[in-house]
């Protein structure tokens, strides 16, 4: 797999339902990230984008949070 | 040695509710994630011996912003006797990973399942057996709103610290490097998790060798697990929690959550950015245009003219007060002096919201009614006189419970202290008090019958200094209670997290965060909490700079100065506009430009914020806030001010050698102007000659400004005395104490114009083709003011009416000057330029000395504090330069060396905001 084949939560589609693969990027971003609860095998439903297009917000582990797509970026998921 | 219970919990969880109902303290609780920005202690209620720690919310213990550090340090340095783990149950997962890492750190936990209600209340239910099993704890369900399982915590709360809790367990290969740790170096398993992830905090007192071993153990953890340690150690926690959650918590798969359901509109593309405005727009209408106009209408206009000053004038002065005077006189501060009382005694009887009503009520009843129909207004009056009756009628008779609270007996104790707002007052201690103090009222209201005759000196400074500087100010009470109420409503609820959500693409590019916005729209209420809530903001460069531009933002106590100058100026609706315009266009330019120092460049600023679940907004906790607000700014009005405004009365009347300029003989011009503040005023008054207002007026008023904002308009008051009317008086006068009436009528004419105009500012059109100029501003008022008295009518309120009918002909006489804007309009001291200048500079200069207080602490360093206030007042110097110099150039056709260099100056601060970022693309350079 290459790096334009990978998907991220970034590209996920409005209303899809995704599992975590793995967190990339790293330091205390990336730990806040997997506190959160964004850890391998979570699962994450796209909710909603801001009226701006940025950030995004997901559903994960039964709550809503909110990311911005830069962060979503860095997320790989299936 | 006391006990000490540390209440830690996610963000959002509800601790700081449960410490309320613990304590009895009143703290700030709200419903977007980090409300709690300091660790607050408290006795727990009825056993002093043990004493409870609020911690702010954290998601974990791997500290990501500074209020989770605050959280970490206690927990790990300090050591608790006990934790409570506060458990949010509508969200146990993310809850539940706070818990295994503080299970990990062995200390004992009780953990506290919080709102359960709202669990139970959609039908579903949490074993809490089976967890406690499992976590090896004990777990308790309690709801903080219900006071459900109060009882029972509490009971865990005095009892011995349980034994520590079995924590959770990774992969094998996990746990035998834990253990393998854990026996090499004697830590406890908390420490040796964070070893193995590399903590170098941990590592640092570490030899070398040791170093080399851990990290081959952690390299060999790694590559059996196929993942990097972060991502092992929090999945894996993670993992086992998801392992038993669904076993122990029963869920319906029921229809959407109402949160999911109101973000579908409150937070839609379209509708969101609306659905903001509007409701923005809804507070500051309420709060300024009407409810709060209202009140701060009838403090001007009745309570601080013709009430205290009444009374006032026949204490001290040699002028009879009508008996009129004194029973509204005695009927306020009988109010006054009765509230805190009252408010205790309606804490017992469970009715906490009623402070408001005590609050409105006066105002409706003066203000509002004599607007409506004669049937609606008699009608309104004798149901507020009933609700009154009830009200006082329930205080007296009715016993309160026995339990305040599910939880235990919490003996009603007697209050010793009459201003004491908190607790539960008993009928016999409402009893008391209110007969005591409705003596003092007596009394002192009969003391305006007295007439001390004091010198003109003494007069002068409680009437022109003290009275009217605190009146000034303390006449915004009704707005801000307001203005509080609604915002803490909005904080409560959680729409603050999703308007940050909404707006945060429009702030990144600005240079800030989403964040931001809270700080800002809290800052045009006030700068003080608008500064401390930045604290939520993780990035420290984001937060700095938020802290630096957030006082930018008019905030309420610079509502007067704008409306002075809107006056002076006869374009109200517009300075209005200007001034939010360069005030929000401040924070933008500054944002710009401090974004691409070197100081805050490189940063980038996560935002992964948790929404938090709508709720319903507790009552308690609104009130609570709004009055812990609004009681800072009464203390901040009856401290600061009143000394400033003493102050500035003396320096301004005395000279160097301290005769007291006023009976002087044989002085040039107006008394004042040979005065200390004059002399201090000329130092400082050249530096402000390039904006166009090198007199020493509106430098002094720009220095007392520094104390408290309102006290621009306040000194404009005092340094600018009536001259118009001046003569006139000469005529008529012969006693000093007659200056006093007028002198206050002056400023209630300010704030009455403050009033009018935002009301003007706030689009109605209408208003502002009839209201164009200052005078008839006021026309307009005057006119307010006698509809208001004829439509009085037939109450027990008749009498207090005619009083205000009585003393309002001197006031109506004194409606032919033209208020403080007119007295400086009249000394030809500004021109529209010069004034205009003058209000920006004040806009956006040092915050006032509370809002700097508020500065030097989140900055938590002198340099940045510094740095901050001089980036503040250079920013404000150079735009009002920019200001008078080019408008001096448009207008006028000057064009000379300033404005060269004001063209020179303006391209460079251009440059500054919109050059590409040297920190970012080095290419572009």
């Amino acid at each position: 797999m290459n790096e334009s084949t990978v998907k991220t939560l970034k590209r996920a589609q409005l209303g899809e339902r995704v599992t975590v693969l793995k967190v990339a990027g790293e330091g205390p971003l990336r730990q806040r990230i997997l506190d959160m609860g964004l850890t391998k095998g979570a699962e994450v439903v796209i909710n909603k984008v801001a009226p701006l297009g940025d950030p995004i917000e997901v559903t994960v582990r039964g709550y809503e949070l909110s990311l911005r797509k830069r962060e979503a970026a860095c997320i790989i998921v299936q | 040695m006391k006990k000490r219970i540390a209440l830690a919990g996610n963000p959002n969880s509800g601790k700081t509710s449960l410490f309320n109902d613990l304590t009895g303290a009143n703290q700030y609780v709200g419903n977007w994630p980090g409300v709690t920005v300091d660790r607050k202690g408290g006795a727990l209620k009825e056993h002093e011996e043990v004493e409870i720690q609020d911690l702010p919310g954290t998601y974990s213990l791997s500290p990501f912003s500074p209020e989770e550090v605050v959280s970490r340090n206690y927990l790990l340095e300090e050591k608790p006797d006990m934790i409570v783990n506060v458990v949010d149950a509508t969200n146990l997962e993310r809850n539940l990973y706070l818990t295994s890492q503080l299970l990990e750190t062995g200390l004992p936990i009780v953990v506290a399942l919080n709102m359960i209600d709202l669990v139970e209340e959609r039908g579903e239910s949490i074993d809490t057996e089976a967890l406690s099993t499992r976590l090896g704890c004990p777990v308790v369900k309690v709801s903080a709103i219900t006071h459900e399982g109060m009882a029972e915590l509490l009971q865990h709360m005095l009892a011995e610290p349980p034994a520590p809790g079995k924590p959770l367990s990774y992969a094998p290969a996990v746990e035998n490097a834990v253990a393998d740790i854990t026996a090499k170096h004697n830590v406890t398993r908390f420490e040796a998790v964070k070893m193995l992830e590399g903590d170098s905090a941990l590592l640092s007192p570490l030899d070398k060798n040791e170093r080399h071993a851990l990290e081959d153990l952690r390299m060999a953890v790694e590559a059996e697990l196929g993942d990097d340690i972060a991502s092992i150690i929090a999945g894996g926690r993670y993992d086992a929690i998801c392992a038993f959650v669904p076993q122990i918590h029963t869920r319906k798969s029921t229809r959407e959550s109402f949160t999911r359901r109101a973000d579908r509109i409150l937070t839609h593309r379209i509708f969101g950015p609306i659905i903001f405005v509007a409701i923005m727009y809804a507070i500051y209408y309420l709060s300024i245009n009407t409810v709060g106009d209202w009140g701060t209408g009838w403090a001007n206009d009745v309570l601080f003219g013709p009430v205290v000053g009444g009374w006032l004038a026949g204490f001290i002065g040699n002028e009879a007060a009508g008996a009129e005077a004194l029973t509204m006189f005695s009927a306020v501060l009988a109010m006054v002096l009765v509230f805190p009382t009252m408010l205790r005694r309606l804490h017992d009887l469970g009715m906490n919201g009623a402070w408001l009503y005590l609050m409105v009520a006066p105002f409706l009843l003066e203000y509002v009614c004599p607007h409506l129909p004669e049937v609606v207004h008699t009608g309104l009056m004798y149901l507020l006189l009933a609700a009154n009756a009830v009200l006082l009628a329930l205080c007296f008779c009715r016993p309160g419970k026995k339990k305040a609270n599910d939880y235990g007996s919490h003996t009603r104790e007697f209050a010793l202290n009459p201003m004491k707002m908190t607790g539960r007052g008993s009928r016999t201690e409402f009893a008391v008090w209110f007969i005591i103090m409705s003596l003092v009222t007596f009394s002192i209201a009969m003391l305006g019958y007295a007439r001390l005759e004091c010198s003109p000196q003494l007069q002068s400074i409680i009437t022109d200094g003290i009275v009217a500087g605190v009146g000034a100010v303390l006449g915004f009470l009704p707005q801000m209670a307001v203005l509080f109420f609604l915002m803490a409503l909005l904080e409560d609820c959680g729409y603050m997290a999703r308007v940050a959500f909404m707006l945060d693409r429009l702030f990144r590019a600005i240079g800030l965060s989403g964040k931001s916005v809270i700080p800002l729209m809290v800052s045009m209420g006030c700068g003080v909490p608008g500064v401390m809530a930045t604290r939520t903001i993780e990035n420290e460069k984001d937060r700095r700079m938020t802290v630096m531009l957030t006082t930018f933002v008019p905030c309420g106590a610079k509502l007067p100065i704008l409306a002075l100058i809107g006056a002076m100026i006869g374009q109200t609706a517009t300075i209005a506009t200007v001034a939010y315009f360069v005030g929000f266009g401040s924070v933008i330019l500054g944002g710009l430009m401090l974004r691409k120092t070197h100081m805050f460049a490189g940063s980038y600023t996560p935002f992964v914020m948790e929404l938090p679940a709508y709720h319903l907004p507790h009552g308690a906790n609104i009130n609570l806030r709004a009055m812990e607000r609004c009681k800072a700014f009464v203390k901040k009005a009856g401290t600061v001010i009143f000394l400033a405004s003493a102050l500035i009365w003396t320096l301004s009347n005395y000279n160097w050698s301290f005769n007291y300029l006023p009976e002087q003989e044989g002085l040039e011009g107006e008394p004042i102007n040979h005065s200390m503040l004059a002399d201090t005023g000329n130092t400082f008054a050249p530096l402000f000659a390039p904006l166009g207002w090198g007199d020493w007026r509106p430098a002094v008023a720009t220095v007392t400004g520094l104390i408290a904002k309102e006290n621009v308009v306040g000194t404009f008051g005092v340094l600018y005395p009536a001259t118009a009317q001046a003569t006139e008086e000469a005529t008529k006068e012969e006693a000093p104490a007659e200056e006093e009436l007028p002198r206050s009528c002056d400023l209630r004419k300010v704030n009455a114009l403050t009033a009018l105009t935002l009301a003007f500012w706030q689009c109605d059109n209408n208003v502002r083709t009839s209201l164009p100029s200052a005078g008839e501003a006021e026309a307009e008022e005057a006119e307010a003011d006698a509809a208001a008295e004829s439509t009085e009518a037939k109450s027990w309120l008749d009498h207090l009416n005619a009083l205000v009918a009585f003393l309002f002909p001197e006031v109506e006489e004194d409606d032919e000057t033209s208020g403080v804007a007119g007295n400086v309009k009249a000394t030809g001291a500004f021109t529209t330029l010069s004034a205009l200048s003058f209000m920006l500079f004040n806009i956006l200069c040092a915050p006032c000395f509370a809002a700097c207080g508020a500065i030097r602490r989140e900055m938590n360093s002198a340099r940045w504090t510094w740095f901050s206030i001089g980036f503040m007042c250079l920013w404000a110097y150079l735009v009002s330069y920019l200001t008078y110099q080019l408008g001096l150039w448009i207008t006028e056709g000057i064009f000379g060396s300033a404005q060269l260099l004001a063209c020179v100056l303006s391209l460079g601060i251009l440059y500054l905001a919109v050059r590409p970022n040297p920190h970012i693309s080095k290419d572009n350079q």
